[in-house]
Order: C-alpha cells, then sequence, then structure tokens
C-alpha cells in the first residue's frame, strides 16, 4: 500500500511539474568567458540593418560588437548586467548623432533584457523599430576557450 | 671641415639615387599591376574573410564564393556561417539575406557607392591610379603590396587604411586588408582563382 502510494504521489508530482510553465532560457552568454553569436537584425521605418552581433561575458558585464555581413562595424558596446545599463564604446560615424545613440542604449537595454528572459526580440513602438537578434548556427566559428587574439 | 662637407655631399647623392631606384621601381610595379588588371575580363573564386574584432579580442570567419565580370558585375556570396548575397550590376545592387531581399540603386545611397567602389577596387586592383586613394607600393619576394589611404571624407568615415597584396607571378589580388576607425580588421583571402573564364550573366541578374 506505502509503495503504491509513493509511486502515485511521484506520478503526480511529475504531471504537475511538467504543467508548469518553465523558465526560459537566457540568450545571453553567461558564464564568464563564453561567447555567443547572433544574426543581428535591425528594422527602422526607412530601411534595416543586418550582420553579426558577438558578445562576450565578463563577471557582471557583456562587451559585444556589431557589423554587417562585410565586416563593417556599427557599434561596439558594453552592457551592465546588474544595473541593466548599455554603454556605447564606438558607434559608426554615420549613426553617431546624440539622439541615435541615446535610442540606442536605450533599446539595446530592452533587447538584452527580453533576451535574458529567452526572447531575441524587442519592438520600440514608439520609433517604429524592430531589434531581432537569432542565435547564429556556427560550425565556422565555434568558440573555444583559447581562440582569443592577443 | 672639407672632408665633413664631402662627407654630408656623398650622403645627400646617396639618398638621392635610393629615393630615384624606389620611384622607378614603384613605377615599374604600378604599370605592371594596371597591365595585368586591363587584362582581366572576367574572375572567379572562394573567399574567406577573417573580421578581426579589437573589442573582444576575436575573431569571426565567413566563407563564400565571387564572381566578377568586367567592368561592373558582380557576385558576392556568403555562404556560411551565413546567407548572403550581394550582386552588383550597373547601377543595381541586390541585397538577399534570409529575411529579405532589396534591390538598391547604387547612385541612391551614398554608403552602399562606397562599399560597392571599395568591393571592385580591392578584387580587381584597378584603384592604384585613383584619386579617392592615396597609394603607395612595395615588392617583396612573393608579392607586390598596395598600401590604400582613403582621401573621400565618406570613405575615410569607414577606413583608415586598405592593404592589397598582389601575387607576383601573375599580379592578381590574393588577399585585401581592411583596417577600420576603431582598429578593426577585416582580412580577405581570396582562393582558387580562376580568371577569364566564361561566367553566365545569369549569376548576375538583379531581381
Amino acid at each position: 500500500m506505502k509503495r503504491s502510494l509513493t509511486i502515485f504521489s511521484w506520478c503526480v508530482s511529475l504531471m504537475l511539474s511538467s504543467a508548469l510553465p518553465q523558465k526560459a532560457q537566457s540568450l545571453l552568454p553567461s558564464p564568464s568567458g563564453e561567447t555567443a553569436r547572433y544574426d543581428a537584425y535591425i528594422e527602422l521605418p526607412r530601411g534595416y540593418l543586418s550582420g553579426i552581433c558577438i558578445m562576450r561575458c565578463a563577471g557582471d558585464t557583456l562587451r559585444g560588437s556589431i557589423f554587417n555581413e562585410f565586416g563593417v562595424s556599427a557599434m561596439d558596446f558594453v552592457y551592465d548586467k546588474r544595473k541593466e545599463r548599455v554603454r556605447l564604446l564606438s558607434v559608426m560615424k554615420m549613426m553617431d548623432r546624440w539622439y541615435i545613440r541615446r535610442t540606442l542604449r536605450a533599446d539595446l537595454r530592452q533587447l538584452f533584457k527580453s533576451m535574458n528572459a529567452g526572447e531575441g526580440e524587442y519592438h520600440n513602438e514608439r520609433r517604429h523599430i524592430l531589434y531581432r537578434f537569432t542565435p547564429m548556427v556556427d560550425s565556422l566559428n565555434t568558440p573555444h576557450p583559447h581562440d582569443t587574439e592577443e | 671641415m672639407m672632408k665633413r662637407t664631402i662627407l654630408t655631399l656623398c650622403c645627400l647623392l646617396a639618398s638621392l639615387f635610393v629615393t630615384q631606384a624606389q620611384n622607378t621601381d614603384e613605377a615599374s610595379i604600378r604599370r605592371r599591376l594596371n597591365e595585368a588588371t586591363a587584362r582581366i575580363t572576367a574572375m572567379e573564386c572562394d573567399f574567406v574573410q577573417t573580421k578581426h574584432l579589437s573589442v573582444l579580442k576575436d575573431k569571426m570567419v565567413s566563407k563564400g564564393r565571387m564572381c566578377y565580370k568586367k567592368s561592373d558585375r558582380l557576385r558576392w556570396e556568403y555562404t556560411s556561417p551565413y546567407t548572403y548575397v550581394f550582386i552588383l550590376n550597373g547601377n543595381d545592387v541586390l541585397l538577399k539575406n534570409k529575411n529579405r531581399s532589396d534591390i538598391i540603386d547604387v547612385d541612391q545611397n551614398r554608403m552602399f557607392r562606397e562599399i560597392v567602389q571599395i568591393m571592385l577596387s580591392s578584387v580587381v586592383g584597378n584603384c592604384l591610379d585613383d584619386k579617392n586613394f592615396k597609394s603607395s607600393l612595395k615588392a617583396t619576394a612573393t608579392e607586390y603590396v598596395a598600401t590604400l589611404t582613403p582621401q573621400r571624407k565618406n570613405m575615410k568615415q569607414m577606413f583608415r587604411q586598405i592593404t592589397l597584396h598582389f601575387k607576383r607571378e601573375n599580379a592578381c589580388v590574393t588577399r585585401v586588408e581592411l583596417t577600420e576607425k576603431n582598429d578593426d580588421r577585416t582580412v580577405i583571402e581570396l582562393n582558387n582563382i580562376h580568371l577569364n573564364e566564361a561566367l553566365s550573366d545569369d549569376l548576375f541578374l538583379v531581381r
């Protein structure tokens, strides 16, 4: 009898745990030293930017770079995960205006928060900008602990 | 006193001869490269592009295939780790990635005009007498190396320097290095190069 009850309660708990919503897996690289690569797509009201985003985790911060398919840099940034703050290290000359920097900082912050919750998309509805970062299936650039440049 | 004057004069003369020799050398390399470039009517090759990121001290490698047909048709296609096609046909550019496909008029888009010019100049190597670049040339045992410094404002905003490596035996571009203002560097290596072989016009269709 005891054994039947134990098996029954184990089955119920298993069913309940599978029915409960699971916490989505973060799309951001973690732990420290891990690198992640994404197909980056930013759609603007009058055009779009596409390319690659690479991010590396270093403690509480993420360092990243976004560049187009030809390798031309668009921006370099640092994201403080604890303070949820984005700092732009460099922005390509064409986009280097204070109001664009301000929008980028705010939008990337929202995007990274979404990515941390497992959602690789953020839509700035006020300015009609869509950010979509999809993890890259990448056989050529599989991160290796010693595969960094000096 | 007299000895010192003669010595100084000799040094001056020697340096003058060295400069003269360098100029002659550079002129002959330039002539050779220009002649080789003029002979290219079509080119097809594989490429490996390595982007060196200064902020991350990391690199990103992508691979693809390139086709060129004189004088303004270029197909630049990335096959791994992402798919992306850039086709230039006259003034029209087709951009195709997994999300969308767009046709752009190069004359209407300042940034693309610059990118197209750099790509064409780089793969064919016909920018040595281009006024948009200040160029210098040197020869090593196996190759000629052209260092180009952009002169136009828009191009200067993107690249600090472009270096082209030409194979000495056929004066064909085999390696392109693009250095950006943020110290990032993109190296493109061209492999399996086929020169002046028939290429279908369908490769360059923009639609």
